[in-house]
């Protein structure tokens, strides 16, 4: 059985009297350590699997196993510390707490796991920092960087505490393309020397068409799965 | 730790508006102890005025008075020789100021042309006057023992006989032995206390000349003038056990249990300050309700990412109580400071009162410095911030994480 592990899945948002079927049966199984692009036209249900893969949502109907775990049947309490534990995000708009440092915004993870050490989290955090090349910009505030400078704190907070799954919706969209390719990247080999399972969302056709495994969705329903060949092409994707 | 850093950063993230709500209560601490210490100042105030007009501290009677004195006044008097002893062990105790001497009786005062029944009290000039410092001669001068037969008249009762200083008058009352006996009395001052019910009828004489008119060596009263207001318990204490080993066979009573309208005017105004601080609670309330209503909104991505993240629903309620509290409760400490210096610069500019209702003289505006008030309300405070951040924290922990993040 996969890391990830989804059947039928269905999702219904209630507007009122209207409803929008946004998942309509989706069913999917992901390896540990793939890297794995969603695409798709807009509306097409892509956020909304992800937040249910990201444990952030529940569904209507179907079952999703994460990293083994049958995340339906837990609380919200137990969703919560799963997601500490297991799951990093980056968001399209960074979503940094505008009042922590840099240092802190990428501390914060390890103080929801409990590390009480100081030390050890400041080793791993200004380990972090010094990947996405930050370090000198520790004791800034996020609103004092740039776009490109935010999503890399963005990236070293989902990943300081070692997730197995990270989870990125749109995160170049505020960015520009030379900007974007290099978070995509990062991103990338971060989570290659972690072993993480990635799945990120995107819009960008180039990366889609690079990916190893890329998956589009329409309607709410998975419209090809296209896993590259040993050259990395997923070109059946179009 | 971390709670208090997020929820400080916060509060200086948005000045204005924290700013609003900082001065929201502490302008309303600052209400409540101005308020809460004006009313202090005034029973401190009264209280002293009302032990030092007529009370004293503690009056001391013969065992079985207080029931007894009004069917048979002289049986229930205190014969020369128990008064003695009595105002040797009050003055034994380190605390009693001085004790005072009364023979208390009614009599009916006039001349040819008019008369009036009036409350007369037989005094010790010399110590007498000490108790009765709240009360002030108007005109003429105080009793004096070489002057035995000059009188004090309470300023309503010179107005309804028509007498000024220096006119004589004759004073009738039955003796002990229940015959009618008239002495001549000299008016030698006018007096105002701080009711003027009681001027109306009260008339102050020598206690030797008050002891001839009724042929008596007994008095009514030995009364006490602590040097604090605040040892009284501890003289009770005190007369009680030596009293009892020295079988003096005597009863007091304490000025409070005597000043009705003392307790009359605390209660009233207790009830007006209890007023005040739930109109000001009540400010408070939507003062911090409104302000965490607005930082729960406009942070409403924050809280889903922090919930994303793993952020439990309790630790989204922490943040936002730390931040609640921490505005209530620096608004008041600072509403105590603002508070304490005001009541210093306004002690500083004596302003002038009104006399008070009952009373015929005004006072200088004066502020206690209360610390229990200044607590309190800092106590208060804290607690209605707590609950007037309930319900948006609540709201914020409940927000649906995938429409937090949607939110811009
Ligand atoms: N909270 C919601 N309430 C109602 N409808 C929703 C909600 N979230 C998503 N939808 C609807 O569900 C469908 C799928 O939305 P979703 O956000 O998953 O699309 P998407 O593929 O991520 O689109 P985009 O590329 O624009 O981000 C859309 O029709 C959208 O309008
Ligand atoms: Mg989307």
């Amino acid at each position: 059985m996969g890391f990830i592990q989804i059947n039928e899945l269905h999702k219904t948002y209630w507007l009122g009297e209207s409803q929008v079927h946004a998942l309509r049966g989706v069913s999917l199984a992901v390896n540990e350590g793939e890297r794995l692009f969603l695409g798709g036209p807009s509306g097409s249900g892509k956020s909304t699997l992800l937040h249910i893969i990201g444990c952030l949502d529940r569904f209507d109907q179907g079952r999703i196993v994460v990293a083994g775990r049958d995340v339906a049947s837990a609380d919200d309490r137990a969703l919560a510390d799963f997601r500490a534990r297991y799951i990093g995000f980056v968001f399209q708009n960074f979503n940094l707490l505008p009042v922590l440092t840099v240092f802190e915004n990428v501390e914060y993870p390890l103080l929801l796991n409990g590390e009480k050490s100081a030390k050890k989290r400041r080793s791993r955090v200004e380990g972090m920092l010094e990947a996405v090349g930050l370090l000198g910009h520790a004791k800034h505030y996020p609103n004092e960087l740039s776009g490109g400078q935010r999503q890399r704190v963005a990236i070293a907070r989902a990943l300081v505490h070692h997730p197995r799954l990270l989870i990125a919706d749109e995160p170049t969209a505020n960015l520009d393309s030379t900007t974007g390719e290099a978070i995509i990247q990062l991103m990338l080999d971060l989570s290659r020397e972690q072993g993480s399972t990635v799945i990120i969302c995107t819009h960008n056709r180039e990366l889609l068409e690079n990916a190893e495994r890329c998956i589009l969705l329409r309607d709410g329903k998975i419209e090809n799965d296209a896993t590259a060949g040993t050259q990395g092409r997923t070109a059946a994707c179009f | 730790m971390f709670l208090i850093k997020v929820a400080w950063r916060n509060i200086l993230r948005h000045k204005r508006r924290s700013l609003f709500a900082l001065l929201t209560i502490l302008s309303g601490v600052t209400g409540i102890i101005l308020f809460g210490g004006f009313v202090e100042a005034n029973y401190i105030g009264l209280r002293e005025s009302v032990i030092r007009s007529q009370y004293g501290h503690l009056q001391i009677h013969r065992a079985g008075y207080e029931a007894n004195h009004r069917q048979d006044p002289d049986r229930y008097r205190m014969p020369l020789e128990q008064a003695e002893r009595v105002k040797a062990l009050l003055e034994s105790n380190p605390h009693v100021q001085m004790t005072s001497r009364r023979l208390e009786f009614t009599a009916l005062l006039g001349n040819e042309k008019n008369s009036q029944a009036a409350i007369v009290r037989g005094v010790d000039p010399e110590t007498e006057t000490l108790i009765n410092s709240a009360l002030t001669i108007i005109d003429g001068t105080d009793l004096d023992e070489e002057e035995p037969e000059g009188v004090l008249l309470g300023e309503g009762l010179a107005q309804a006989l028509n007498v000024k200083v220096g006119d004589q008058l004759s004073l009738l009352a039955s003796t002990v032995n229940g015959v009618m006996n008239a002495v001549d009395v000299t008016v030698q001052g006018i007096f105002q206390s701080f009711a003027k019910e009681y001027d109306d009828a009260a008339m102050m004489m020598t206690l030797p000349h008050a002891q001839q008119l009724l042929n008596t060596q007994s008095v009514d009263t030995v009364v006490a003038l602590l040097d604090e207001t605040m040892a009284l318990d501890a003289v009770v204490a005190d007369v009680a056990d030596r009293s009892r080993a020295q079988d003096l066979g005597i009863e007091w009573i304490e000025w409070h249990k005597l000043a009705t309208f003392y307790q009359k005017v605390v209660d009233l105004y207790d009830g007006f300050f209890l007023f005040i601080n739930l109109v000001i609670y009540v400010v408070v309330v939507f003062g911090v309700a409104n302000t965490m209503i607005v930082t729960v909104m406009e942070r409403t991505a924050e809280i889903g990412t922090l919930r994303a993240m793993g952020t439990h629903r309790g630790g989204i309620v922490r943040q936002f109580l730390t931040e609640g509290l921490m505005l209530a409760v620096f608004g008041a400490v600072l509403g105590v400071l603002a508070g304490i210096a005001l009541t210093y610069s306004l002690n500083a500019l004596e302003i002038m009162m009104p006399p008070p209702p009952g009373s015929s003289k005004g006072y200088p505006l004066r502020i206690a410095y209360v610390p229990w008030i200044w607590a309190g309300s800092v106590g208060a405070v804290a607690l209605i911030a707590l609950f007037a951040t309930l319900v948006p924290a609540m709201q914020a922990a409940r927000k649906s994480i995938v429409d937090a993040l949607r939110y811009v």
